[in-house]
């Protein structure tokens, strides 16, 4: 918008009825998704669809409710994309950390083998982490649906950057103070990088929020179905109630939204540190 | 007690062609205060950093008080750090900056509170305890940087260039304040820095590097009046010291007397301010020309060429600038003798 300011009002009109543009193409869905949620059946097909409801109903939600047992899935969810986030934000802070301010031999070869595994694509080790959890007895288990995502490669290369450009001097300041190496990390490291982590954060909730293949791998009975996976399982079981299924997707993507729009300003921030900081 | 012993610290960095410091000794006393002395990138922030523990050095021993610190980490070895660029924790207040080092040593509560009263008193600091370091200006900082050191009263206080990041009449202004706070406090102080004028007022002793080895170690006085090498002299003394091959002096119409007369290796020194210089001829001067006049204020600065070698002189006459032709002339026992091949004080 800055770059906008020099501009005639011809380039300026067109800049923002094209972000005007985006904004409507990329909300259009939601709206729909919500609208949808609060309509009728026979409203949902009528031949001249309207924005809003002309009659505003409960019903999708309340068959939501009736189908499944929403509390138990909405437990899962939340046991789920907490326990990655809160464990994976922690583990790759202390990697990182190693990475970009401990010295130890081979710190370089080590983190480039991470990077190169940051090609493979996790199809490709999604059945050998099923056998391995499944070896281990972790099948059908909260431990083993959370263990894979506590650990990522990409958050752990972002932070790496982020803590590269805090001055060394400031932990060798805290040495001498007599911090010690956990305090160090613990009260100074992740504290100065809150905007990252505020970033990442996000991603990671968000990504084990919405995650549907891994928890239907590894989840074998229904009582310990995620929201995804147990609102995917009514997708034509109703010959497709949707009405009810939008109320299901608005239930999935609310608690997104608000993670994201509490962590919005800090998020914003390090994604900005991390463009210029490459 | 507090004496630091260095015996002959040596560091090559690891795959670095050649060593950062050679064989380094020499003894810091209790309550001294020591300057660490040398142009830039002759290895003094390594060496402070060896001090502290926060780099190995690849030989030799540092020791606090007969105690040997090979071993010990830097948190144990009670010694404060101040750096450069002061280091200050940017998330916590200027109060949790003077006060964590003690916190985390499990210091009583009171004993604390006291504690940072007194030394942020001292410092002129007790408005600024809430605020974070972004909020303070270059010479705050520098206060609670050394506030932060000081009020952990430790044994051997480490100062990495810590004015040089001020303005240049804040830095005049600090050095004094400086050194009568490290007196008040009776510390035991290892400072570094690569202006002269801060190791030759605020020193008890000063020790000159350069590229990684000690070219001397002295009072201020004894620097000054008896450097050890070329190095040294022309090192220290601004506008620095004149140095003269002995055909030089022959050209320039000077007969050498004494011992040093008959030495063929033979390299004179004489500081500019030794220099007496006179606007009108005077018997048994010599004469030059005026090449350069640079009046400071109090003293003036003469570029001379006699016998076609360059001299300078500091005067305290005021010189008239039409003047061009100047006699000078200098006493024996200014002279400083050095040896050519060896660069060291004869
Ligand atoms: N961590 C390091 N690795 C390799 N070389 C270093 C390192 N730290 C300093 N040096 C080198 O050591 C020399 C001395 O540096 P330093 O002690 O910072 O000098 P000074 O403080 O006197 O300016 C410099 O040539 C510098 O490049
Ligand atoms: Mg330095």
């Amino acid at each position: 918008m800055a770059a906008a300011k020099r501009h005639s009002p011809a380039y300026k009109f067109a800049f923002y009825a094209f972000m005007l543009a985006s904004v409507v193409i990329t909300l259009f869905p939601f709206v729909w998704m919500l609208s949808t949620s609060f309509k009728s059946p026979g409203e949902i097909f009528t031949k001249t669809p309207t924005i809003l409801p002309q009659l505003w109903t409960l019903a999708g939600y309340r068959n939501l409710f009736a189908a499944v047992n929403m509390g138990l899935h909405l437990f899962n969810s939340v046991i789920y994309a907490v326990s990655v986030t809160v464990l994976s934000v922690l583990f790759n802070a202390m990697a990182a950390y190693a990475f970009a301010k401990l010295r130890f031999p081979g710190r370089e070869k080590l983190f480039a083998l991470l990077l190169v595994t940051m090609m493979v694509p996790g199809q490709v080790t999604m059945l050998p982490v099923f056998l391995i959890l499944k070896s281990m007895g972790l099948l059908n288990s909260y431990a083993g649906l959370v263990l894979p995502g506590t650990a990522a490669v990409f958050a752990i290369f972002m932070l790496r950057q982020f803590m590269a450009e805090i001055p060394e001097e400031i932990l060798e300041a805290a040495r001498i103070d007599g911090f010690s190496e956990f305090a160090i990390f613990w009260r100074i490291m992740l504290p100065l990088c809150k905007p990252i982590i505020a970033t990442l954060t996000v991603f990671s909730f968000i990504g084990a929020w919405n995650d549907f293949l891994w928890p239907l791998i590894i989840m074998l009975r229904e009582d310990k179905y995620t929201l995804p996976v147990a609102l995917a399982g009514l997708n034509g079981q109703y010959n497709t109630d949707w009405g009810l299924l939008m109320a299901g997707a608005v239930v999935v993507v609310l608690p997104a939204v608000i993670i994201f729009l509490m962590a919005q300003k800090h998020y914003i921030k390090g994604i900005a540190a991390g463009a210029v900081k490459g | 007690m507090a004496e630091v012993e260095l015996s002959n610290i040596s560091k090559t960095f690891e795959g670095a062609p050649r060593p950062v410091l050679t064989d380094i000794s020499f003894t810091v006393k209790d309550t001294e205060f020591v300057s660490l002395l040398g142009p830039s990138g002759c290895g003094k922030t390594t060496l402070l950093r060896i001090i502290a523990g926060l780099e190995d050095q690849t030989s030799g021993k540092v020791a606090i008080g007969a105690l040997d610190m090979n071993r010990v980490a830097p948190r144990d070895r009670d010694m404060a750090f101040v750096f450069q660029n002061y280091a200050l924790y940017p998330h916590f207040s200027v109060e949790d900056n003077i006060s964590l080092g003690l916190r985390l040593r499990k210091v009583d509560k009171a004993e604390i509170t006291a504690r940072v009263k007194t030394t942020t008193e001292m410092l002129g600091l007790e408005a600024l305890l809430e605020r974070k370091p972004r909020a303070l200006s270059g010479g705050q900082r520098q206060r609670v940087a050394l506030a932060r050191a000081l009020v952990r009263n430790p044994k051997v206080f480490l100062l990495d260039e810590p004015l040089s990041n001020l303005d240049a009449k804040l830095r005049d202004k600090t050095r004094g304040e400086l050194r009568l706070l490290f007196k008040k406090v009776n510390g035991t102080v290892i400072y570094v820095t690569h202006d002269q004028i801060e190791a030759m007022t605020m020193s008890d002793k000063i020790v000159i590097l350069q590229e990684g080895k000690i070219q001397q170690v002295g009072t201020p006085s004894e620097i000054y009046e008896k450097p050890a090498n070329i190095f040294v002299a022309t090192f220290i003394g601004m506008p620095q010291m004149n140095i003269l091959q002995k055909k030089e002096m022959t050209a320039m119409g000077y007969a050498l007397s004494g011992p040093e007369a008959g030495l063929s290796d033979l390299t004179c020194g004489i500081r500019p301010e030794d220099l007496e210089v006179s606007a009108a001829p005077r018997e048994g001067w010599l004469e030059a020309a005026v090449d350069l006049c640079e009046p400071t204020g109090a003293l003036t600065t003469l570029t001379l060429s006699a016998g076609g070698t360059a001299l300078r002189c500091s005067t305290t006459l005021k010189w008239p600038l039409a003047q061009t032709r100047a006699w000078f002339t200098f006493k024996r026992e200014h002279m400083h003798f050095f040896s050519t091949a060896e660069g060291t004080r004869l």
